[in-house]
């Protein structure tokens, strides 16, 4: 990018190294896309399982899962990153960045997708849990049929902002040397020494993916709303 | 067990210089972004067509790219325009803008739950825009947004590990260097990491359930 002086300051923004580089923004893309969407996978039942944790009467469960969830909260994602990615190296585990990134991704977000639904299950009306064991249902019943898919509807739009997050994070990974975006632009950078043409286009596909799921985050809000 | 000892007694007292780094930076961002987030939240909703247009523009675009693509741009990309700073301000000044995006909408979203009736009273007394937002709107506003906002405070001091990836020596970076420079077990030196990283975030939690459970029963 050049800061040219005429009359009139411009600013030149090279399309052309953008251009020559899009199979490797193209690449990356997919590659973020693919490292959240199987991260997301895993975290959602990690999260569910652990939000059934929490919200369980015996003690031992409820404080495990407690101390999962504090510990991940109160930590950054990239010295859970750094533990993973240099951890198991050191005890002879090799994981490709890949499976590394999933697992620190999986681990962090099944945390706060714990507490999304615990809140969701605790949302549920207590009426609805009374009128089940009332009719005879025992407690895995109970959550199955009735308790689990109310409260899967009330955490959508929740849910919904934790993949953008999630999106976000992948941004870390560059971090492992795992193709996604920032990574791409900083191969950019580092073979055109053009900064902005690198940068400035990852984030506008970042803005691009977070900016559709942040909309649609608030349809989903508005329709809840109606209803 | 000897080793594992040894390794803490060597590296503790470095990451605690670095937990004192990481401190400073969070709470200099902190303040920052409180302001920018008030703010901006404010603009949010203001019916002046240009700051509207402004502040929302700002709000989308920095939460919807990551922190660490903002702290490059600043970083890289802000002196071809002429505009350079060096590690610590790019770190604070971009920390604070983002984590200010994010305290803005947890504003506007306070404003909006503020019942349109107190508006309409306070402007039918014959207060300007101004004076209602001072000794009516914020106030109850403010009692309002404490937990999310501590909730988004927690956030920024996790954020300022980020920070470290372009060259700072906060709490993380200290690890790492000590596990490069020394070869030693990376998963002692950084489970002490995690430990300061909680010693600082975990007690914000807690503050925030109280305060939440005192502003409950306030009413």
């Amino acid at each position: 990018m050049k800061l040219v002086k005429k009359e009139v300051i411009i600013l030149e923004f090279n399309w052309m190294i953008v251009k020559q580089y899009l199979p490797v923004f193209r690449q990356a893309f997919f590659n973020t896309l693919n490292v959240s969407g199987v991260s997301l996978v895993f975290a959602l039942i990690v999260g569910l399982i652990g939000g059934l944790c929490k919200i369980s009467k015996n003690k031992i469960i409820h404080n495990i899962a407690s101390i999962y969830v504090n510990a991940i909260r109160s930590t950054p994602l990239l010295a859970q990153l750094y533990l993973i990615f240099f951890g198991f190296p050191y005890i002879g585990i090799k994981f490709s960045p890949f499976v590394t990134g999933v697992i620190a991704l999986t681990l962090n977000s099944g945390a706060y997708i714990t507490e999304i639904v615990r809140s969701g299950i605790e949302a549920v009306p207590k009426g609805q849990t009374e009128a089940s064991l009332s009719i005879g249902m025992n407690y895995f019943t109970m959550m199955r049929r009735i308790i689990l898919p109310q409260a899967f509807v009330i955490i959508i739009p929740p849910l919904v902002g934790q993949s953008v997050v999630l999106i976000k994070d992948t941004c870390l990974l560059s971090i492992i040397a795992y193709t996604e975006l920032t990574r791409a632009a900083e191969i950019v950078v580092a073979n055109s020494f053009a900064p902005s043409e690198g940068y400035i286009t990852s984030a506008l596909l970042y803005l691009t993916l977070c900016f559709v799921l942040m909309r649609f985050s608030r349809y989903l809000e508005k329709r809840q709303k109606k209803v | 067990m000897n080793n594992i000892i040894e390794i803490s007694q060597h590296s503790i007292p470095f990451l605690v210089k670095g937990l004192g780094v990481t401190a400073y930076l969070a709470l200099i961002s902190g303040v920052f972004a409180v302001i920018i987030g008030i703010i901006a939240g404010i603009s949010r909703g203001s019916k002046i067509f240009i700051i509207r247009i402004i502040s929302s523009i700002y709000v989308t675009v920095f939460r919807g790219t990551p922190f660490l693509i903002q702290l490059y741009i600043v970083f890289f990309v802000l002196p071809s325009f002429g505009m350079t700073f060096n590690v610590l301000q790019a770190g604070i000044g971009t920390l604070a803008f983002n984590s200010g995006a994010y305290i803005a909408e947890i504003v506007r979203a306070g404003i909006e739950a503020i019942p349109k009736e107190q508006s309409e009273a306070a402007l039918s007394l014959g207060m300007t825009p101004f004076l209602e937002m001072r000794l009516i709107i914020m106030p109850q506003v403010i009692r309002i947004i404490i937990p999310p906002l501590v909730g988004q405070l927690i956030l920024l001091v996790k954020d300022t590990s980020v920070i470290s990836l372009i060259g700072i020596f906060d709490l993380i970076k200290v690890g790492r260097e000590l596990t490069i420079a020394s070869g030693e077990n990376p998963i002692i030196i950084y489970t002490w990491v995690a430990v300061f990283y909680f010693v600082l975030c975990y007690p914000l939690y807690v503050f925030s359930i109280k305060i939440e459970k005192k502003l409950k029963l306030k009413y």
